[in-house]
């Protein structure tokens, strides 16, 4: 039977090999989400994840079962790409994966510019647009449309209140739509 | 290898362990600690602030004519204000450092402190709290009180008709004399057919005067009420407010 997360803390925190089972259920994952909020070289990104189960270790005691482990492997994945970024003194930029699917249809709308758009525009468009939103910005859109979290976990990741959540992904939205118009 | 290779066996190199739980307590503790005296202190400046503006002798600038940003600047206790901004500040800063503190929103959180600090500053102006803190700063730390209610000062204002200071003799004919703790000892001089002050004149007293001064440390006066009048009968001599 799978363990949950939180037996899994719980084992880690007197068997460091049962930490081997965190860092392979969560190595993907954190993966993927370095990559699209980072323009990191595969290596860097290596670097950036074993910071970040080092860290998970280290402050394994910290974690509390009642909220999602995933967010907090996130918050603490994010903490480590950022100051990563800050040694490298490198703005983060999208990177797009072969796993990434069409970026657009992931992010719904109203708008009927926007299904168009959906319809022409390519990834690196895309891309491009990406990276022209402030972190801030992009942070919410990878979180919610790439890494499929809730409002509440995106608030445990980026430690901001749900109501910011909400607001900065609708600005993040707009914003997007607005870029991607003025290029097609 | 793979990363959870190269995780495991670096955590084993290092020698790493997770940090203890009772590091993480004792923060906790610590910070709910210093939430609840940040909270404490604040309040009572609260209530220092409203006794203070309870006493603020606004019935002596109706006496004379002065303007209002002057009564107002020589009444509001703005030092206590400005601290209390820095505190609350401090106490947004502990809130927000706290387990889900990041979860509520900013307004939110500085409204609810606002309100929680007034409120209970409100409850312990009416147990007294303001009043026995500035017996304490006075009796204790004369050169702070001076500082967090500088009201005194504005009210030692001879020129501007205002005048206070503890009776120093008995009244004689319609005068007596009084020592201010800043310009030392005036003769006060009552109008002739005035016996509704006389009340008041008794050595050791103190008192606040509205008049004009009339000659060099000679001031008319035309209204005199006991100063403070909040002041505890053993209350210290009016020098300790300015040593």
């Amino acid at each position: 039977m799978t363990k949950t997360d939180a037996e899994l803390v719980r084992a880690s925190l007197d068997d460091m090999a049962a930490f081997g089972d965190i860092v392979e259920r969560y190595e993907q994952k954190l993966y993927r989400y370095v990559r699209r909020i980072s323009n990191f070289a595969h290596e860097e990104i290596e670097e950036v994840l074993q910071e970040t189960f080092i860290n998970i270790y280290r402050y394994l005691n910290t974690y509390n079962p009642k909220l999602s482990f995933s967010s907090w492997a996130y918050r603490i994945a994010h903490n480590q790409m950022i100051s990563a970024v800050r040694k490298k003194k490198a703005r983060p930029q999208y990177v797009f994966g072969d796993d990434d699917v069409d970026i657009l249809s992931l992010i719904p709308s109203d708008a009927d510019v926007e299904q168009e758009v959906a319809q022409k525009c390519d990834n690196e468009v895309v891309a491009q647009a990406l990276q022209e939103l402030s972190d801030k910005y992009r942070d919410v859109l990878v979180l919610q449309y790439f890494e499929g979290l809730t409002y509440q976990e995106i608030s445990d990741v980026l430690q901001i209140p749900v109501r910011t959540v909400g607001t900065r992904l609708n600005r993040a939205k707009k914003q997007l739509e607005k870029s991607l118009a003025d290029r097609l | 290898m793979t990363l959870k290779k190269q995780v495991l066996s670096q955590l084993k190199e290092c020698c790493e362990k997770p940090i203890p739980r009772w590091r993480f307590v004792l923060r906790g503790v610590l910070l709910y600690f210093v939430l609840v005296t940040l909270f404490l202190v604040t309040s009572l400046l609260i209530s220092l602030a409203f006794y203070y503006l309870t006493v603020n002798d606004w019935d002596l600038y109706a006496q004379v004519s002065v303007p209002l940003m002057h009564k107002v600047f020589s009444t509001v206790p703005f030092f206590i204000f400005g601290f209390v901004a820095v505190l609350s500040y401090l106490l947004y800063v502990d809130v927000r450092k706290q387990g889900r503190g990041y979860r509520f929103c900013t307004w939110r959180v500085i409204t609810g402190i606002v309100i929680a600090v007034f409120v209970s500053g409100a409850v312990l102006h009416v147990l007294d709290g303001g009043y026995r803190l500035d017996r304490y700063t006075i009796n204790h730390h004369p050169g702070i009180a001076k500082i967090i209610n500088p009201r005194l000062r504005q009210l030692s204002n001879p020129e501007r008709g205002v005048m206070v200071g503890q009776v120093a003799s008995d009244l004689v004919g319609n005068t007596f004399f009084i020592d201010n703790p800043y310009d030392g000892r005036w003769l006060i001089v009552l109008p002739n057919t005035s016996t509704k002050y006389t009340q008041y004149v008794q050595v050791g007293n103190h008192i606040k005067c509205a008049g004009s001064v009339t000659k060099p440390q000679v001031f008319e006066a035309t209204y005199i009420m006991p100063f403070h009048k909040q002041l505890p009968k053993e209350k210290p001599p009016l020098e300790v407010y300015v040593k």
